[in-house]
């Protein structure tokens, strides 16, 4: 239960992945798998990548160490990967920084920030983000689109937001719900004791599963055609089991049972907007980044206003979720419009999920990461629950979000072969006596199945690549000198954002987060005399900028928009226009006198 | 007529005074204030007596250290304790230096007076005496200026430049005061009783606004606003969780994102055993109460004082306005993002906030003031930007003889009582040449900044001598429970029925209502020990008790024992809370013989009249 425990746990783990951090190694050497042998390969991701990578199996914290270790030995031009500070379990928060370097360093472009499985046990969200990386790296040079995404783009990816439960999960006991939390040890029933009464794994298989007592007058029984399944009795039928909730007993004598686990605070509550305590918003800790894990993100994604655009993986209910969390606040109309936009390509390609918004379609949430992201750092997010029981026979289902059903059952039973599930076995109870445990397994419930879940990976990049492909990119469209009155010549530069989202969110302007994008001119024996700024090519009723009217500053160049700006200067030589946005990256052309005609 | 006068006499007694000349750097606002190499020196030596030990709870980005003084007698965090914090506010320097001398008498007085003594037995006292020590040495740093927020470099005004437009002493004369610029278009004109004071022109009136007014200072930055992004930064009390001002100046990137917000915060939640907290604060609570009230908002975000809280709030009010005996305190001040707010509303805790001092009410005709009422005072205007809200209005009665103008009445208050005190507190307006204002008047001049809120030192033993009284009341008034009427009857056959009943004796529930609503403190647990072969028929051994209300506030518990039935079986039952602290009884199980029995029986009879005595809480 303390994190010495843990640290125990990652040594044995250490130990035993020695074997595939070998294999890694040896991979990363340029050893063709056997699979590149065969010409023929299905269309998709490379057969013969430099990193080989199965997709259809989770990795534990050491090996998602060693993956991202053996993609930078494997792309060292473009992943870095640094440590954003440790967890409070003594993990590195593994960041990686994916770019072209040729190109210019990540903070000059526009970023992507991906942060998986903030929920630990929402365990396939670090898959993902593993894979995105791992596809980006594979693909640059092969394909067109990637190639051109990491020359222009930057990614920041955190594939484990929550590295102590991730293995608390995997290698201790636990359901598929947990742990939820992190590790830092909270006296949840302010008793003196910390985590001294989580669930317990009486039968010892590392599953926490549920206990039933047959009781005559219960009211439960098992599901005629799946037994491992309890369903209410009718009405007027007598029952033959009393359930007793989670697998566990009263560890500290209260009279209470599982009362005081893993945690308990809820990292998804403990961001700054709109935060509240815990009597009001469940799972609150102490105060806002209270956290290290978040806490060191935060801190990261505060130091590096480039990035424009966000994801975040969690499971389940297949959702594409967009703010506000709270009904306190709205996204902004045209802000709105971008949400869209983007989600239709998501509903596209990730069939069966629904794309909502967190409070009113779902739940409201307080001092959640992404309305931090939107709210605070006018940064558009979304939020994917992974995997959806519309996975289980390809058509609408209405077991949901963690649901246990018919559907969930039939899946099991003719496509998991009863894999997913520990059938009702008996057990003594220290305070219940003899009782029997039994239900999902862990990895079974809200996690898809191996054969499920790379093509989970796969979908789910592709909507955060068309996302990140729609971030702001500012361009010099246009530069035209033409003589004016006396020795005064007139500049008009075009600085265009060809892509869906603006350097500014409506939010970001409401909230003054993100300084203005800058459009300058500069030439040694240049000098301005005046400085407009227009909308459109005709200067009708352009604003004047008094001060420093060689640097401009533009409030935001919209969506698919343009800024047009005008100079009266004087004097010779060449001289350069440039821009600079925050989010939006920056572009300049040399302009030499004798272009004048242009 | 009598203004006029009053006006002249107070010109003619500025010029008389004879007064220093302009500080040296380094130099305190008010001789007798320490900057924080003297503070340091001061903690150190306090932190050396034998009730007390000194400790860091973090170094600031200015590299000075949140000290901590723990004053107790033996373990410190096995006592209910409260919490002393000063500094919050930098400006109010004032509340540091009442911390430290509070701490130190405290100190002092244990090594003599057994009394102290034995309530350190029982109490600890935890005094923080300046949460934010970066800005408090704006005190001692020319040019003075006000100052909230610590040196983390902070991009004010969202140009993508930090700190790059700061005030300027542009008259050199040590001080950032205001300017004034003629100009039509201004929103403010001189005071019709003394032309020195600027006030807005009312619409309402007819008036015509002649003045702009901006800090002293130079457009640095050339956005055409004057000193909109000064150095610092993130003030203390403006980073905490509680109506957090979002997005604003001084309010950091988030919540508690300093070193010293985050190490106050989390000295308090990793002390349990904090009862009760008193902070030295413009958000004050004693000299007026908080208003209790239903909670409007539909999301149960608590803003007001819990109902169930306000009589213990307005008594403890009560009794600090009695031992402190001044008048006509400025309006609260309504946090947003404060400390002392935060120790109520999210930290759960019996939470008392206090400015300690105040600009004391001079009368206009009498510029001597009266020598008595060192406290009295108009309601004065504490913050100099202007923005502060108040939860009400102020209650001072009106004045008589006095034309019906309200704009200002601190602000004149103040030069009074300025002039009687021989404090020269206001810069007179001078022309000067301003380059952002070519071919204006441009003058500089107004309040010097932190005298209004700060008394010179000579009173500061006068007002510690009265916290000092507040807060060892404030020690006797804390929760303490006691395990009354305990009860043990024999069923027969190795059964046995305890009984105990835990009172409250002291006058504060053992949790406030918002410290059962937020989860916050600890409840009382209530623990039964049960030897080997000893179990239960039912139930648990240990588990939670309700709050007791103060004053006699009880519940009752019950265990079903199962014990050998022959020879003695000892049981010990502990109840206990960090926040309350820990009383334990013995109870022996024993064969029934006849003894026993009638003690039980006379037991039996003292029951009732023993519980008619408290108070169901």
């Amino acid at each position: 239960m303390s994190h010495w425990e843990i640290a125990g746990d990652l040594k044995r783990t250490v130990a035993r992945r020695a074997v595939v951090v070998a294999a890694l190694i040896v991979a990363a050497c340029g050893i063709p798998s056997a699979e590149a042998e065969t010409p023929y390969q299905p269309a998709g991701a490379p057969a013969d990548p430099k990193v080989p990578a199965r997709w259809n199996r989770y990795h534990d914290y050491t090996e998602a160490t060693e993956l991202m270790r053996a993609m930078v030995a494997a792309h060292p031009k473009r992943v870095r990967l640094q440590s954003l500070g440790k967890s409070y379990g003594g993990r590195e928060m593994w960041l990686m920084t994916i770019t072209n370097r040729a190109t210019g360093d990540d903070r000059s472009k526009p970023a992507f920030w991906i942060g998986g499985a903030i929920h630990a046990n929402e365990i396939q969200g670090t898959q993902v983000t593993l894979y995105t990386a791992w596809y980006l790296l594979e693909m640059y040079g092969r394909n067109e689109l990637i190639t051109r995404l990491l020359d222009e783009r930057t990614f920041y990816l955190v594939p484990m937001m929550s590295p102590d439960s991730r293995d608390a999960h995997m290698h201790r006991p636990n359901t598929s719900s947990s742990p939820r939390s992190g590790q830092v040890p909270v006296d949840d029933d302010r008793d003196g004791l910390f985590d001294e009464d989580g669930p317990d794994d009486l039968d010892g298989d590392g599953h926490i599963t549920r206990m039933r007592v047959h009781d005559p007058n219960g009211r439960y029984k098992p599901h005629p055609k799946y037994p491992d399944l309890m369903i209410p009795a009718e009405d007027d039928e007598r029952g033959q089991y009393r359930l007793l909730g989670s697998e566990g007993f009263d560890n500290d004598g209260d009279g209470r049972m599982n009362e005081d686990g893993d945690g308990y605070y809820d990292p998804n509550r403990d961001w700054p907007w709109r935060w509240q305590p815990k009597h009001i918003q469940r799972g609150a800790h102490r105060y806002p980044l209270s956290l290290p894990e978040n806490r060191a993100v935060a801190d990261f994604v505060l130091d590096h206003p480039n990035i424009a655009g966000a994801q975040q993986y969690h499971n389940s209910g297949g959702m594409i979720l967009r703010g506000p969390g709270t009904k306190l606040d709205r996204i902004e109309p045209a802000d709105k419009v971008v949400y869209d936009a983007v989600a239709k390509n998501g509903q596209l390609v990730l069939p069966g999920y629904r794309y909502i918004n967190t409070a009113n379609d779902l739940y409201e949430v307080y001092g959640g990461e992404g309305d931090w992201f939107y709210m605070m750092r006018g940064v558009f997010r979304y939020t994917n629950e992974l995997f959806t029981s519309w996975n289980y026979f390809r058509k609408p289902s209405s077991e949901g979000f963690s649901s246990r059903g018919e559907q969930q059952q039939a899946f099991d039973k003719y496509l998991l072969f009863g894999e997913g599930t520990v059938p009702w076995k008996k057990v003594d109870h220290p305070q219940y006596g003899k009782i029997e445990v039994g239900g999902l397994k862990k990895n079974w419930g809200r996690q898809p199945p191996s054969f499920l879940l790379e093509e989970e990976c796969h979908r789910n990049m592709a909507f955060t690549l068309y996302h990140a492909d729609q971030m702001p990119k500012v361009e010099i469209q246009s530069i035209k000198m033409e003589p004016v009155a006396g020795d005064l010549t007139q500049v008009t530069a075009v600085v265009a954002n060809p892509k869906l989202i603006p350097t500014h969110a409506a939010v970001d302007l409401k909230h003054k987060i993100t300084p203005p994008d800058v459009v300058s001119i500069d030439g040694k024996n240049l000098t301005v005399v005046l400085g407009l700024r227009s909308p459109d090519a005709f200067f009708r009723s352009a604003p004047e900028q008094k001060r420093r009217p060689e640097a401009m500053r533009i409030e935001n160049i919209s969506g698919m928009g343009a800024v047009h700006v005008r100079w009266l200067v004087r004097g010779e030589g060449p001289y350069t226009v440039a821009v600079r946005s925050v989010k939006g990256g920056s572009d300049r052309r040399r302009v030499r006198r004798d272009e004048r005609e242009r | 007529m009598v203004y006029r006068v009053w006006l002249g006499l107070m010109i003619l007694g500025a010029a008389l005074l004879v007064l220093p000349g302009v500080a040296a750097a380094g130099r305190p606002v008010l001789e007798g204030y320490t900057d924080y190499g003297a503070y340091r020196l001061q903690l150190e030596s306090i932190g050396a007596a034998k009730y007390a030990e000194l400790e860091s709870l973090g170094s600031t980005r200015g590299r000075r250290d949140v000290f901590l003084l723990t004053i107790a007698s033996g373990k410190a965090d096995t006592k209910p304790a409260i919490l002393v914090v000063g500094g919050v506010d930098p400006p109010h320097l004032v509340g540091s230096e009442l911390a430290v001398r509070l701490a130190r008498r405290l100190v002092e007085r244990a090594e003599e007076d057994h009394q102290i003594r034995g309530l350190l037995d029982r109490i600890t006292f935890y005094v923080i005496p300046r949460a934010a020590p970066d800005a408090c040495e704006a005190f001692f740093q020319q040019p003075y200026r006000q100052r909230a927020g610590n040196e983390r470099p902070t991009d004010d005004d969202s140009d993508g430049e930090l700190d790059e437009d700061g005030a300027e002493d542009l008259n050199g004369d040590g001080w950032i005061t205001m300017l004034r610029v003629a100009e039509p278009t201004g929103t403010h004109m001189p005071h019709p009783d003394d032309a020195r004071l600027m006030i807005e022109a009312d619409r309402k009136r007819d008036e015509q606004g002649r003045y702009s007014l901006y800090i002293e200072g130079r457009d640095d930055d050339e956005d055409e606003r004057f000193g909109e992004d000064p150095a610092g930064g993130v003030a203390f009390n403006r980073n905490f969780t509680f109506r957090y001002p979002y997005l604003e100046q001084g309010a950091g990137p988030h919540q508690v994102s300093e070193v010293e917000t985050r190490a106050v915060a989390d000295f308090a939640f990793d002390h349990p055993n904090i009862a009760a907290v008193l902070t030295f604060t413009p958000e004050d609570n004693l000299m007026r109460p908080w208003k209790a009230g239903t909670q409007s908002d539909s999301k149960k975000i608590e803003a007001k004082l819990l109902p169930a809280d306000a009589p213990y709030f307005d008594f403890v009010a009560e009794q600090y306005r009695e031992i402190h005996g001044g008048e006509n305190p400025p309006d609260s001040t309504l946090g947003h993002g404060s400390f002392s707010e935060w120790a109520y509303f999210h930290y759960g805790r019996w939470s008392f906030g206090c400015r300690g001092w105040w600009i004391p009410r001079v009368e206009p005709d009498d510029p001597r003031g009266d020598e008595e009422e060192q406290h009295g005072g108009e309601a004065v205007e504490t913050v100099e930007d202007g923005d502060e809200e108040h939860q009400e209005p102020s209650q001072g009665p009106p004045e008589k003889n006095e034309p019906k103008e309200e704009r200002g009445a601190a602000e004149l208050n103040a030069l009074r009582w300025f002039t009687r005190e021989g404090i020269d507190g206001f810069v007179e307006w001078t022309k000067i040449e301003h380059p952002g204002f070519p071919g204006k008047r441009v003058e500089v001049g107004g309040f010097k900044p932190f005298l209004r809120l700060n008394p010179p030192a000579d009173r500061l033993d006068a007002l510690v001598e009265k916290h000092e009284q507040f807060v060892l009341r404030l020690a006797e008034w804390l929760p303490r429970v006691a395990i009354e009427a305990t009860k043990v009857e024999p069923l027969g056959g190795g059964a046995w029925r305890v009984t105990a009943v835990v009172v409250n004796q002291g006058y504060l529930p053992t949790m406030s209502e918002m410290g059962c609503v937020g989860q916050q403190p600890y409840p009382l647990q209530v623990e039964l020990e049960l030897p080997e072969g000893v179990s239960l028929a039912t139930g648990s051994a240990r588990g939670p008790l309700p709050a007791l209300a103060g004053h006699g506030g009880s519940v009752e518990r019950i265990w079903l024992v199962l014990a050998p039935e022959t020879g003695r079986t000892t049981l010990t039952l502990r109840v206990w809370s960090p926040s309350v602290g820990s009383q334990t009884e013995t109870l022996t199980l024993a064969a029934p013989d006849v003894a026993t029995m009638q003690a039980t029986k006379a037991q039996k009879k003292a029951e009732p009249q023993k519980k008619t005595k408290g108070e169901e809480p």
